[in-house]
């Protein structure tokens, strides 16, 4: 063999061996191209690749399936681009195949080489390249253009199994994580308590559930919207999972409330609670923080509830649970360091569970009744009553109202209850219209809770209410508290101006000592004002609550509402907000609460007087 | 430009003269160094306080044997001092670095001393991977960029740090010295062929394990012993084979000369990579001729004419002065006459060369001689 052939077939080996070297393509081409440049001694070399409208590489069995491009994929060197070749098409390269273009400008061949069915390479060389060295490499491009065809199946297979592998983790992540907020998910952590207990209750060592409430957080979503909610939840969510280290793990369990897992605290129970109010105070500190939200910034106070679990005396369910009843015992103790859950709590909760289920009965049973308090005018006229709900518990006599209405309140009761008070005032309203009202008489007014007015029913009970019993509608008057605008302001208001147009007047009740905004007071379409009595008592001796009532009046008068104050006990008291110029009533100075048939005297003896008197 | 304002040698390689001739460079205002060491007795203790001393930009390396004009130094100094700053980027790691090419591209790519030139002077540690460096510096800038340079180091190959930096002498290392006017190159070697082809059928970087399918130990061997009529010894392996160098003939007729230094088992090591399936020839060179490329290295070198080009740095392999023996002062001679007058010549003694070929790749070169004038 001369030394021409032998240098051929050495050419060609070399080039073969460089062919397929690596799966992915773009190493594969590096390898031969590189081979190439030193090879052949070339000055830069190209390859371009052809790609369909979708911008993927073509495979051979995909030709012929619409329009195709030849781009740029990768030169040595990099910087090197032969840009007259960007984006030329299969024809003109079958026009110019293999024939050298000499470019003057740069002083160098180019020649261009097919890729069967994939491409075409470029060299760029000062020399001539001869023919048989052009034609040894034919045999070596259908070669690469196997490997070509093999590599993109490959990169495609690849990719393929990357994009499955991606929805199989997304599905994994979305089964295990909080959609909004990226935490755990309730499913995932349970998950992750049960091995966490079953490994406390072998060792003995103290894990525990803490349980984070976000205070408040619907009145926020209620009334800023609920971007303003999602924004303030996801930059908690953030704080709290700079929390998470491999043995804190973080979820979120319901619309506002979080919880941790801390297991493996230790067999000490103290050492364990010091880590653990340690925590509760870093996450105090960290949902503490403002908030920014909407150009505004917000300050959210959590509560938090926590439960330890070591012993086999309860379940995971438990953990759970117990978890929730000591944040629920949070929110009303506010205590910096959490509150542990204990059996007392438990307890409380039968209790108060045994309590509910009497309140039920007690509705069944009729031993619910309306007590009226008469109103008086500065001239000692009835002017009207509060009906006021109390409860004769047949064992137990006459209940506080303090303890069952904050219990029916909690458990809905108060709907039932509320839906039965209006029906009864009603029925009463129109024993005593029957009776014949004092002149000055102008309504018998009922407490109404915010759990009530939200109730889609509302409106048409009462009027339902009024119209059985045959009343005027003026007759009757709801008083609501100023927290009840704090949930869903708009739609409350909207009710109270339809049942006003029905002609049902409202009152605000305890005025002063809630949400007391100004901007909302004038949005209220009330028309009486009621001064709690905490600004009454004393008001002939006490400065300041002389200064509010002063003012509430004021205020009434320039909202153009009549003002009534409540809990009058005194004659003392009584003669200082005459002075004030307060000219309605309400309290002990004029009258306890009393059964209706007792009110049904009073009213005929101020009826009598008023007789006597004309 | 690169302007020499100060030019200083020494025979006398004791450390208080370079410290001397670095303080006179200094005070000549000079704002950056090109500093070129040859000593048996170099340590970094001695060297890098010296080096790390100096508040300007340095650069070079230490050779076996250094060029001053036409003379050759066993030992000593050259220190050259440039009015402008030189741009200097040093790859260390060199080693680690390759084995990530697109990690040592960006490293390249984002060195915007690199970027912003297109003329370089290399020093590097012959002992690193130099050839895959200047492929990936190839890849990132092309054939617009020239470069000469010589690998530093000891004549016996012993792994000393060898390239001069700031933070003192260095080891597998690759410093590009971006210069701010033109550098014209010669490059020539005078080799030529005797036998071959040959086949190439088994090697790893720069170790030949087969040659036509045979072990490339006996196959070299036996093709040289019949050519010279010479008997290879165990030991002396290199007394012969620096006379019958390997040369890679590319298709474009230009010889890649490879110089064989040692057996290890059945291989032959050579200084620079043989690539399988490469067809090589053994090659042999009469002193005249290498004399010859040399001169017509550097006439290359000096063929345009430009009176801001006025340093000629020698990148000589140091096995043409084993080779030439006595003559290689002729050598020397030839490349000083060759040389503007308004020049100063110097440089290495190198083990391995560095220069752009015909088409304009960078390659490692052994047995050549590289001039670059800048």
């Amino acid at each position: 063999m001369d030394d021409k052939a032998l240098s051929l077939i050495s050419l060609q080996h070399e080039f073969g061996m460089a062919i397929g070297c690596d799966s992915d393509l773009t190493v594969m081409l590096k390898i031969f191209l590189r081979v190439c440049l030193t090879r052949l001694d070339l000055t830069s070399v190209h390859v371009y690749l052809e790609k369909g409208a979708n911008g993927f590489l073509i495979k051979a069995t995909d030709k012929g399936n619409g329009h195709t491009k030849i781009e740029h994929f990768l030169s040595i060197p990099k910087r090197k681009e032969i840009s007259i070749y960007h984006q030329c098409d299969l024809l003109s390269l079958q026009e110019h195949r293999q024939q050298p273009v000499f470019n003057e400008q740069s002083n160098v061949n180019l020649y261009r080489l097919e890729i069967p069915n994939h491409g075409l390479l470029i060299f760029e060389s000062r020399y001539v390249i001869a023919e048989d060295i052009l034609k040894a490499l034919e045999p070596i491009l259908k070669k690469l253009a196997r490997a070509c065809y093999s590599s993109i199946i490959h990169g495609a297979l690849l990719q393929e199994i990357e994009v499955r592998k991606r929805a199989e983790r997304q599905i994994q992540f979305q089964a295990s994580h909080d959609g909004l907020t990226n935490l755990f998910n309730r499913a995932y952590f349970n998950g992750l308590l049960v091995p966490a207990f079953k490994e406390s209750i072998r060792t003995g060592s103290v894990g525990c559930c803490i349980q984070i409430g976000l205070d408040r957080f619907k009145t926020v979503t209620d009334t800023m919207g609920h971007a303003v909610g999602e924004t303030i939840l996801i930059t908690i969510a953030q704080r709290l999972q700079a929390l998470a280290r491999l043995d804190i793990n973080i979820a979120r369990l319901r619309e506002d409330e979080f919880i941790i897992l801390l297991p493996d605290l230790g067999l000490s129970k103290s050492f364990a609670q010091q880590r653990i109010v340690q925590v509760i105070e870093k996450i105090n500190r960290i949902v503490e923080q403002p908030i920014f939200a909407s150009d505004s910034s917000y300050k959210i106070n959590c509560s938090i509830g926590y439960s330890l679990f070591a012993t086999g005396s309860m379940s995971v369910s438990d953990v759970l649970k117990y978890a929730d009843i000591a944040m629920n015992e949070a929110r009303h103790q506010k205590p910096l360091i959490g509150v542990m859950f204990t059996r007392e709590m438990l307890k409380k909760i039968e209790n108060k569970a045994a309590y509910i289920n009497e309140i039920k009965q007690a509705l069944i049973g009729n031993e619910f009744e309306l007590y009226y308090q008469p109103q008086f005018d500065d001239e000692y006229n009835i002017i009207g009553a509060e009906a006021l709900l109390r409860w004769n518990n047949p064992n137990r006599g006459m209940e506080s109202p303090e303890q069952y209405i904050k219990i029916a309140e909690d458990s809905d009761l108060i709907v039932p209850i509320g839906k039965w008070v209006i029906e009864k005032t009603c029925r009463d309203i129109a024993t005593l219209v029957a009776n014949g009202l004092p002149e000055k008489f102008s309504k018998i007014s009922l407490n109404v809770s915010p759990k009530q007015l939200i109730q889609q029913d509302f409106k048409s009970t009462v009027i339902s209410a009024v119209q059985e019993a045959g009343i005027n509608p003026g007759l009757l008057g709801l008083e609501i508290t100023e927290n009840v605008l704090i949930d869903r302001f708009e739609y409350i208001i909207k009710i109270i101006n339809q049942l006003k147009q029905y002609g049902i007047e409202f009152s605000i009740d305890d005025f002063g000592t809630g949400y007391s905004s100004l901007a909302y007071l004038k949005h209220i379409p009330a028309t009486l004002i009621k001064i709690d009595r905490s600004f009454v008592i004393d008001v002939d001796k006490n400065p300041e609550n002389e200064a509010i009532v002063a003012m509430i009046l004021a205020l009434g008068k320039g909202f153009k509402m009549k003002v009534i104050a409540e809990g009058v006990s005194n004659k003392h008291e009584l003669a200082m907000l005459i002075k004030l110029g307060c000219i309605c009533f309400q309290g002990y100075q004029f009258g306890k609460p009393m059964p209706f048939s007792e009110f049904v005297e009073l009213v005929a003896s101020q009826n009598n007087t008023a007789q006597v008197l004309s | 430009m690169s302007q020499p304002i100060f030019y200083w040698c020494t025979e006398n390689d004791d450390i208080s003269e370079l410290a001397q001739g670095i303080e006179s460079a200094l005070a000549a205002q000079s704002k950056s160094l090109l500093i070129l060491a040859c000593s048996s007795e170099i340590t970094t203790k001695d060297f890098d306080p010296i080096l790390t001393a100096i508040k300007v930009p340095v650069c070079g390396g230490v050779y076996p044997l250094l060029v001053c004009n036409d003379r050759l130094f066993k030992q000593g100094f050259i220190v050259v001092g440039y009015s402008s700053v030189l741009a200097v980027s040093n790859i260390s790691q060199l080693s680690r670095k390759v084995t990530y090419i697109e990690g040592l591209e960006l490293i390249l790519e984002s060195d915007k001393n690199l970027s912003s030139y297109t003329n370089f002077l290399m020093f590097y540690d012959a002992l690193c991977p130099a050839e895959e460096f200047v492929d990936c510096f190839y890849d990132c800038f092309g054939s617009t960029v020239t470069v000469v340079g010589g690998g530093a180091g000891m004549a016996d190959f012993s792994p000393l740090p060898c390239v001069i930096t700031n933070d003192g002498l260095k080891s597998d290392i690759v410093q590009l010295v971006g210069l701010s006017n033109q550098l014209y190159a010669g490059v020539a070697h005078g080799w030529e062929v005797l036998k071959g082809p040959y086949l190439i059928t088994e090697a790893v970087g720069s170790l030949v394990k087969s040659i036509n399918y045979r072990s490339a130990k006996d196959f070299y061997q036996t093709i040289v012993e019949d050519l010279s009529g010479l008997k290879f010894k165990p030991d002396d392996f290199y007394k012969i084979a620096k006379n019958y160098p390997l040369g890679i003939t590319g298709l474009n007729g230009e010889i890649l000369v490879r110089d064989p230094v040692k057996v290890q088992g059945d291989s032959v090591q050579f200084v620079a990579n043989v690539p399988v399936n490469s067809m090589v020839s053994i090659l042999k060179a009469k002193n005249e001729s290498l004399i010859s490329s040399a001169r017509a290295a550097v006439i290359k070198a000096c063929e345009v004419p430009d009176e801001h080009a006025a340093n000629v740095i020698i990148f000589d392999c140091i096995s043409r002065v084993l080779y030439m023996a006595d003559d290689f002062q002729l050598e020397l001679s030839e490349i000083n006459n060759s040389a503007p007058d308004n020049a100063i010549v110097f440089g290495g003694l190198s083990l391995g060369e560095v220069a752009n070929n015909q088409s304009g790749s960078i390659r490692v070169l052994n047995k050549s001689t590289v001039i670059g004038r800048f």
